[in-house]
């Protein structure tokens, strides 16, 4: 995505006033599409908050309804943080999150260097297979893997799982990087090896600072699609605990459904916060 | 040419090449080992059969794809049939609510600069960063008959009883795939509108076309890259979506992802589950070719 102050070059010209102002009918359509969509956007934003909102309201409440209202509690927390095996849950994919999005980092950074600055037989064809992992649905991918884990007599577990999410996050390693890549500026690598450096020092210290901001967001969207992946796990995970299929558990089979609250609350918390101070320090939409 | 000198281009050449297969090796390896065979794998499990010791027979069968197909009230009459157009019709559903609901979204992004946007794009970004699980089980307590929609006009005296399409459901399942796939759609559709070299706006609009007009001739065409891919990155996963008939559902209708899940872990049929996959891998295929058509990948950071 374009620079930081690209969003800017709409703003300003669609402020300025019209030079030909030909019909009154126009001013009209465009006063209400100006105040439409704000009011719609306002819309919008109360849609994508409503639900989310409730569930930090509800976990605070005695019952699981709102209507009657019966009072404000904590025991839901407490219910959260004496669930030991929802906690271990979440550890444990916390781990497996960690290490797969690490797997897809080592993998992918080489491979996107290998593709943004090589020609090779084929490299359209390692393009396009890299997006793959990224459409295929997750069932196709929990199905496929199964069959074959089975068929080759390897049994499910974390390093199935470990082996399905490093390559479900490939792409989120290895799109940023061609894209970085595409727009870098080589004459910084041309002047660092006129400088007299090595071509590992040109790596380390010209190339890699100026693409590792692309690869830290993309392992953060490797860690996330991990994390929150339910169908893959629940094919190959075998009877490995992950926080996903707990919290499945928890709704399709209503056990221990107070700790869901919280624990949901805990997560749009901390994802809120994450992304108020990633918002802040830089132009995040560069790497989403 | 000398032969040495050649022979040192060959070193070189030779050089390149073992340099390039450790960087794109492993990659390419795990693509292959991890998508490419176990689907190309699935497609022939398709064929298979399975003993009565569940172990697979190999085989040259399209019985699983009989039983997909043939109903015991006749062809095309099978709940499969039935699920697989009913995800269809989800899918296509949430696609069409995204884009209506992104593109003045997306468009105002671009008009925003500042605080305002960096507000207006926290407010959407969080729904998008909160692990998709939370996203569907949220709308949990608004739906169903005791859920916050029905108890509020009940509550209210606007109705006397619970209303149906409040209910779990149809409503709830395409209104919470809206809700967790629409950020997709805003950020595609942002991106490419984001693209648009706005002079060619001015120019039209000094050539005295109505706002209208700029928008049906100039800002949708200009962005219907960003459309076409959005509405892959929508479509495709909400056509194979588990969890959220799961939660949402209730029984009253299954979707494919769940037709074949439960093939697997209640009968075993892989084989049976692997012909019902195709049925997912071939719009996976379509929604590939489309994008590979109108996108660089360059341009999909």
């Amino acid at each position: 995505m374009a620079d930081s102050e690209g969003h800017g070059r709409l703003a300003r010209l669609v402020g300025e006033p019209r030079v030909t102002g030909t019909v009154s009918v126009d001013r009209v359509v465009s006063a209400v599409a100006s105040y439409g969509m704000w009011v719609l956007t306002i819309g919008i934003i109360v849609f994508l908050w409503l639900p989310l909102s409730l569930i930090v309201v509800l976990s605070f409440m005695e019952s699981s309804v709102l209507f009657p209202f019966e009072g404000v509690t904590l025991a839901n927390y407490v219910s959260l943080f004496t669930n030991s095996s929802l906690l271990g849950a979440a550890r444990q994919s916390a781990i497996v999150a960690t290490t797969s999005a690490s797997v897809a980092t080592l993998l992918g950074v080489p491979l996107g260097f290998a593709i943004a600055r090589h020609t090779f037989p084929g490299r359209s064809m390692v393009r396009g297979m890299v997006i793959l992992p990224l459409l295929m649905p997750g069932i196709i991918m929990g199905i496929s893997l199964l069959i074959l884990y089975r068929v080759i007599g390897f049994s499910p577990g974390f390093l199935g799982t470990v082996l399905a999410h490093s390559v479900y996050g490939l792409p989120f390693i290895v799109l940023p990087v061609i894209a970085r890549l595409a727009v870098f500026d080589r004459k910084l690598e041309e002047g660092a090896r006129d400088l007299g450096a090595d071509g590992r020092g040109v790596l380390q210290d010209v190339t890699l600072p100026i693409i590792s901001p692309a690869i830290a967001a993309g392992f953060v969207f490797a860690w996330l699609r991990s994390f929150e992946d339910f169908i893959r796990v629940f094919f190959v995970g075998g009877t490995m605990d992950a926080l996903t299929k707990e919290m499945y558990g928890m709704v399709v089979y209503s056990q221990g459904t107070e700790a869901m609250d919280p624990m949901a609350t805990l997560i749009v918390v901390v994802v809120a916060s994450a992304l108020a101070v990633a918002i802040n320090l830089r132009d995040i939409l560069e790497y989403v | 040419m000398s032969t040495v000198q050649q022979l040192g281009e060959a070193f070189e050449r030779r050089g390149e090449r073992a340099k390039l297969a450790i960087m794109a090796g492993p990659g390419v390896s795990w693509l292959l080992a991890l998508i490419l065979a176990p689907t190309a794998f699935l497609v022939m499990v398709s064929f298979a059969e399975i003993n009565s010791s569940y172990d697979l027979v190999w085989s040259f069968s399209v019985s699983n794809y009989g039983d997909l197909f043939v109903g015991q009230s006749g062809l095309f009459n099978t709940p499969f049939i039935d699920s697989f157009l009913l995800s269809i019709g989800i899918a296509a559903a949430t696609t069409v609510a995204t884009v209506v609901l992104a593109y003045p979204v997306a468009y105002l992004l671009t008009r925003l600069s500042g605080r305002t946007f960096k507000i207006v794009l926290f407010a959407v970004l969080v729904p998008f960063f909160t692990i998709f699980i939370v996203r569907i089980y949220s709308w949990l307590a608004i739906f169903g008959q005791s859920g916050l929609l029905n108890s509020f006009l009940l509550a209210t005296g606007i109705v006397s009883a619970p209303v149906g399409i409040f209910e779990y459901g149809l409503a709830a399942v395409v209104i919470s795939l809206t809700h967790a796939f629409f950020p997709y759609m805003l950020l595609t559709l942002y991106s490419s509108l984001e693209g648009i070299d706005y002079g060619v706006i001015e120019a039209s609009r000094d050539l005295g076309a109505t706002r209208i007009e700029i928008a049906k001739d100039v800002v949708v065409p200009l962005s219907a890259q960003g459309l076409i891919t959005g509405c892959v990155f929508v479509f495709v996963p909400a056509l194979g979506t588990f969890i959220t008939p799961q939660f949402l559902a209730r029984g009253q209708f299954t979707m494919i992802a769940e037709v074949l899940a439960s093939r697997i872990n209640e009968l075993y049929a892989l084989n049976y589950a692997a012909a019902g996959s195709l049925f997912l891998i071939i719009p996976t295929l379509i929604a590939f070719a489309i994008v590979m058509r109108t996108t660089s990948l360059e341009a999909m950071g």
